[in-house]
């Protein structure tokens, strides 16, 4: 290879890195000025005392954190204990219904493909109406599910607040975020099952291996890089749930179950205190980014050790 | 590991500028009120300037066909001004609404508010117009004042109040033998009754409500201005025993007499309004605590119902009703037209106007010698002794205080805890913590 033609490639390549750059560069700017920006905004906005109708601003250095972790403790200890228990919920329930419903509807038949799209069904539905017909179904006198409890004799039915106690509350609010959303993980699971070759699940019955040992052994390891990816999507989106907490709760003043993301949406909607609502937005970034960079390198490790 | 260093380094210079930048408008902490000689109260005032619109918005959406005939008379007499009704019937989503038209520079010119913490806010950020130089302050009455006041000036009008108590249904009232009780444990003994005819307790919307009972309980113990100055001084580090206070005690026990003894309907902290409404008119139950505004939306709610009121027995035995506010009209001190919109206020707030308005929706009057005519109107105020209404209020310190009083009002209403005084105390020792005296 001559000097010349060196030179024509690295020219060559020079342009075309500048080319994706150039084509990058609109979009890059946009996602910079209304994505990084404003979050980035949030760390300055969280040290002052403002609101959004008005132009003064004071600085109150840690002012806004310590109403959080001191004169709000047990509001701020209560919801973040809701936000936990969300995020729980979500991840174990919703990973394992997925999971089972991916095994049972893998192939492509017409029979499950028909199923799939029922699963799918309720995402297209808006969050508000999800949320308004259970707000509606649970309701303690008039709902049908204490209706039909009630009819069943099951005492203490019609007249059950499903909503009273936290961790009751949560799980039916977790309930109606998997029933609305369980599409989503369904058909990621189901298109990770298919990439696995069909050679390895056939050997191991050959060699005498039965349906568990080779869910086990073949299917679950395999599988396992589209589920870290998968409970990374559900600790982000369940840390970050408001609207089917909100939207249940819509009628509410203030409700036992709030989270944190819930809390920060109606601090925004309808408080004016802003510095505080920043100071929560900077306390779910960090709690997000931990949680996050732990799962991140526990998936790095796991995946080494099983996949070599 | 270097560009790495570097990385680190510029994202914390970044975030330094940032919060450099934050503090461009800082100032002091007060409030900038509007100054009314500062506003120009001549735009759209006369025809000289030409045909102008004003937006005039509301959440009352039952008062839609009212508030239409209003603007018709208006028009008729002010016919250069036309009015665009904008009404949002969710009333939280009236407020999100608000708040970003407002924020955005698009508010109408004039708006209806709860008088209440976010009026004082907006009042507090100067994006209310003061009224206290208008007309009809000349004939507006107290209770319109202490709704729609602070500091001396006047930010809004009333255009009518609305008595809070239980509504009970005549029919099964006289079915079961029992009449209208004035004292707590004669409501108890009531709501025992009821129950053993078959029907269940008092229909409490707690879910919408919240802690609202708390509140008309207490007002109706204390009277407005013992409530005002009880949390004028806690407000201001002046009082940390609320116990001295006159009727405090009277409202704790009361409260917890009524949930000791299950005078609720079941799973009362779940109900919502309109639920409550229905099971009033199912007859699940004879008793449900509303506004008596709700005589005006009778037949949505109700139509086959006579219902009789009467205001929660307290353990003050005054006989005192808690009454609340309306809507507020509020003047937006950033509209193009103030001169229309104080014209559309005053408008609102002649005696004509207030007596069409009150006899329709069926609510009080704040405007004096105006009786609104309504069939239950008699009946409602001869219920009650007198009525005390929450006043609007400032405060500096909320955030430390009011949470822990709610909390007293929480256990009081939804866990009967009967250990008043020990919650009186725990408040006590946060309040002496927080030391609001000296912040």
């Amino acid at each position: 290879m001559t000097g010349k033609n060196i030179l024509q490639i690295a020219r060559k390549k020079y342009n075309k890195k500048w080319k994706y750059i150039l084509v990058t560069l609109p979009i890059l700017f946009f996602y910079v000025l209304f994505s990084i920006y404003p979050n980035l905004k949030v760390f300055p906005m969280s040290f002052y005392d403002w609101s959004p109708i008005s132009s003064i601003k004071t600085f109150v250095g840690w002012e806004n954190y310590n109403l959080l972790f001191n004169i709000k403790r047990d509001l701020t200890v209560e919801r973040l204990g809701n936000t936990l228990m969300y995020v729980a919920g979500l991840f174990v329930i919703q990973t394992i219904l997925a999971l089972v419903l991916a095994l049972v509807l893998q192939k492509n038949t017409r029979k499950n493909t028909f199923f799939r799209a029922y699963f799918f069904l309720p995402m297209v539905f808006s969050t508000t109406m999800v949320s308004m017909i259970w707000a509606y179904m649970y309701d303690p006198n008039l709902g049908i599910i204490n209706t039909i409890l009630g009819v069943f004799g099951v005492e203490g039915y019609p007249g059950t607040d499903f909503f009273a106690q936290n961790a009751q509350a949560i799980l039916c609010i977790v309930f109606v975020h998997i029933w609305a959303n369980i599409g989503y993980p369904l058909t990621i699971l189901v298109s990770g099952l298919n990439t696995i070759s069909g050679d390895l699940g056939e050997a191991a019955k050959i060699d005498g291996a039965n349906n568990w040992q080779t869910f086990k052994s073949i299917t679950f390891p395999l599988l396992l890089p589209t589920l870290f990816r998968l409970s990374l999507l559900t600790v982000t989106t369940g840390t970050l749930a408001s609207d089917y907490v909100v939207m249940i709760g819509t009628r509410t003043g203030s409700v036992p179950y709030e989270t944190l993301a819930s809390w920060m949406y109606k601090s925004t909607a309808y408080s004016t205190n802003y510095g505080m609502t920043s100071a929560l937005g900077v306390i779910m970034f960090i709690i997000l980014s931990i949680a996050s960079l732990v799962q991140f390198v526990a998936i790095q490790k796991i995946e080494n050790k099983i996949l070599g | 590991m270097c560009k790495k260093i570097v990385a680190l380094l510029l994202a914390m210079a970044m975030v330094f500028s940032l919060t450099a930048c934050g503090g461009g408008s800082s100032s002091g902490k007060e409030g900038s009120q509007s100054n009314s000689d500062e506003l120009d109260w001549t735009a759209g005032a006369d025809a000289e300037g030409g045909e102008v619109t004003i937006r005039f918005s509301t959440w009352r959406k039952s008062d839609e066909a009212y508030f239409q005939e209003i603007i018709k008379r208006f028009e008729e007499k002010y016919d250069w001004i036309d009015v665009e009704l904008e009404i949002t019937p969710d009333a939280s989503a009236y407020y999100t609404n608000l708040q970003a038209d407002l924020i955005g520079g698009t508010a109408p010119d004039v708006f209806d508010m709860h008088s209440g913490d976010t009026m004082v806010t907006y009042i507090d950020n100067g994006m209310i117009a003061p009224q206290t130089d208008f007309d009809y302050m000349a004939n507006y009455s107290d209770t319109g004042k202490t709704a729609t006041s602070l500091d001396g000036e006047n930010y809004g009008f009333l255009i009518a109040y609305n008595y809070f108590g239980l509504l009970y249904n005549k029919e099964i009232f006289n079915k079961v033998g029992v009449t209208a009780p004035t004292t707590p444990d004669e409501l108890v003994d009531v709501v025992n009754k009821l129950r053993d005819a078959g029907y269940d307790g008092i229909i409490y919307p707690g879910k919408t409500n919240g802690v609202g009972i708390g509140s008309a309980i207490q007002l109706g113990s204390m009277g407005t201005e013992n409530y005002a100055t009880l949390r004028k001084g806690i407000d201001d580090g002046s009082v940390v025993d609320i116990s001295t206070a006159e009727g405090v005690t009277e409202a704790f026990n009361t409260l917890v007499t009524y949930t000791k003894n299950n005078v609720y309907y079941n799973a009362y902290r779940g109900i919502v309004y309109e639920t409550g409404m229905t099971l009033f008119a199912q007859e699940k139950s004879a008793l449900v605590y509303s506004g008596s505004y709700v005589y005006g939306e009778q037949d949505t709610y109700f139509p086959e119902i006579e219902a009789g009121f009467f205001p929660i027995p307290t353990y003050a035995n005054n006989g005192l009703c808690y009454a609340e506010g309306a809507q507020v009209s509020c003047i937006n001190a950033a509209g193009a037209n103030l001169g229309a919109a104080k014209l559309w206020v005053e408008f609102l707030a002649t005696p004509e106007i207030s007596e069409y308005y009150c006899s329709n929706a069926k609510m009080f009057s704040t405007i004096a010698e105006v009786e609104p005519q309504f069939e239950e109107m008699e009946m409602i105020k001869n219920a009650c002794s007198g009525y005390a209404i929450k006043p609007l209020e400032k405060f500096d310190n909320e955030m430390y205080w009011m949470s822990g009083l709610e909390k007293i009002y929480e256990a009081t209403i939804y866990d009967g805890t009967e250990d008043i005084e020990g919650l009186i105390r725990v408040y006590r020792s946060q309040l002496e913590e927080y030391d609001l005296a000296n912040q």
